[in-house]
């Protein structure tokens, strides 16, 4: 093994007994070995020299108890806006009920009332499907209107906010995410996180 | 002392002091990776902080927890690499990314190399990684690893030795 092959190999497999024996016999070549493992050792050595800004520690603990906080609450402000309504409505029944208005005719003879819809797909009532674009467009609402009623174009945050709430109070509790290439990585993030705080499990998949 | 492995399996099951522990064992480690990989020290320790707190949070999915080291060089680096400002050198190719002035001490230098460059040192010699989970940080083959890694080191190599020659 001649120097131009030891260094080259002395990079990649510096613990071989071929280029031992050749650095055992060559001062130049040992040189270059040390001068490298300094140049690794003192690069690893500086850059953990560094501490952390005094209270990294104490930041680190108080977002991590932040966020348990915030996953408490999240549940019980959804409870609240689900039940506010429902209250507020049989308060209104019960009022009307009790005390019916009266008009001074007889009573209509009742009418069979057509029954409510019943949805027959769980998993289309249980899921909710997100296309995320940067902004709006004519050939978004086309697409939307394929997927009438369980998905959702979103493009501002209080859009997504809103509509998570809407499907979390119908029973939604998972989310499929279609994200087009231009939406920044962050408002993803963003999203993960808002998913993940309300107890949503989700999917994602980034359009081409 | 009780072992990193131990503190994980606490955390796991939701014991936030065992976290503290495990964030006072590894912040400096991850501080001075992220602050290799993102360029910036205020930035890299911002991520430093954000990785730790997904952790926490993610700490359900983790299945071993003697895997916690290699998993949470994962997630930091992700994070790192996110965090990490447009910096015009991470435009242009590694040669031509930073200037070498006479008296650059090697953390300067190491700053200068391009982004894919200082991911792979950060990684392997502060994170002290396998190739294996660099590979998996990073999204690339544990081959691309070790060219990638050679050819960081060689520019890192050449522009110290230069470095040390011109001062």
């Amino acid at each position: 093994m001649d120097c131009h092959d030891a260094k080259e190999r002395v990079r990649r497999e510096r613990n071989s007994t071929a280029v031992r024996r050749h650095l055992s016999r060559c001062p130049d070549c040992r040189d270059f070995s040390r001068d490298l493992k300094d140049g690794e050792r003192e690069l690893s050595e500086v850059f953990l020299s560094i501490p952390p800004s005094p209270g990294f520690e104490e930041r680190v603990a108080r977002k991590v108890a932040e966020r348990e906080i915030s996953i408490r609450r999240r549940p019980r402000a959804l409870a609240a806006a689900v039940a506010a309504p429902v209250l507020l409505l049989l308060l209104v029944g019960g009022a009307y009920a009790l005390f019916p208005p009266t008009t001074g005719l007889p009573p209509e003879p009742s009418a069979p009332v057509a029954p409510e819809p019943v949805v027959t797909n769980p998993q289309q009532e249980n899921s909710l499907e997100l296309f995320l674009w940067r902004e709006r467009s004519e050939s978004d609402t086309e697409m939307l209107a394929r997927f009438a009623g369980r998905s959702v174009a979103v493009a501002l945050r209080g859009d997504v906010e809103t509509t998570l709430l809407d499907h979390w109070v119908r029973g939604a509790r998972h989310v499929e995410m279609r994200v087009s290439p231009e939406v920044p990585g962050r408002e993803i993030v963003w999203l993960i996180e808002l998913l993940e705080k309300s107890g949503f499990s989700w999917e994602i998949e980034r359009r081409k | 002392m009780e072992t990193l492995t131990n503190l994980v399996q606490r955390a796991k099951e939701g014991d936030r002091d065992a976290f503290s522990l495990i964030v006072r064992q590894l912040s400096r480690q991850a501080v001075a990776t992220a602050h290799l990989i993102t360029g910036d020290l205020q930035v890299g320790e911002e991520a430093a902080q954000d990785a730790f707190v997904t952790a926490w949070k993610k700490l359900g999915t983790l299945k071993e927890p003697a895997a916690f080291r290699s998993w949470f060089g994962v997630v930091l680096t992700r994070i790192a690499c996110r965090a990490r400002r447009p910096r015009r050198e991470q435009m242009l190719p590694a040669d031509l990314s930073a200037p070498i002035s006479e008296d650059r001490s090697l953390p300067e230098i190491a700053l200068g190399l391009s982004a894919a460059h200082r991911e792979v040192l950060a990684l392997r010699y502060v994170d002290d990684l396998s190739y294996r989970d660099i590979a998996g940080a990073l999204g690339l083959t544990t081959a691309r690893v070790k060219s990638r890694l050679h050819e960081a080191r060689e520019t890192l190599r050449e522009r110290y030795l230069r470095s040390r020659r011109e001062s």
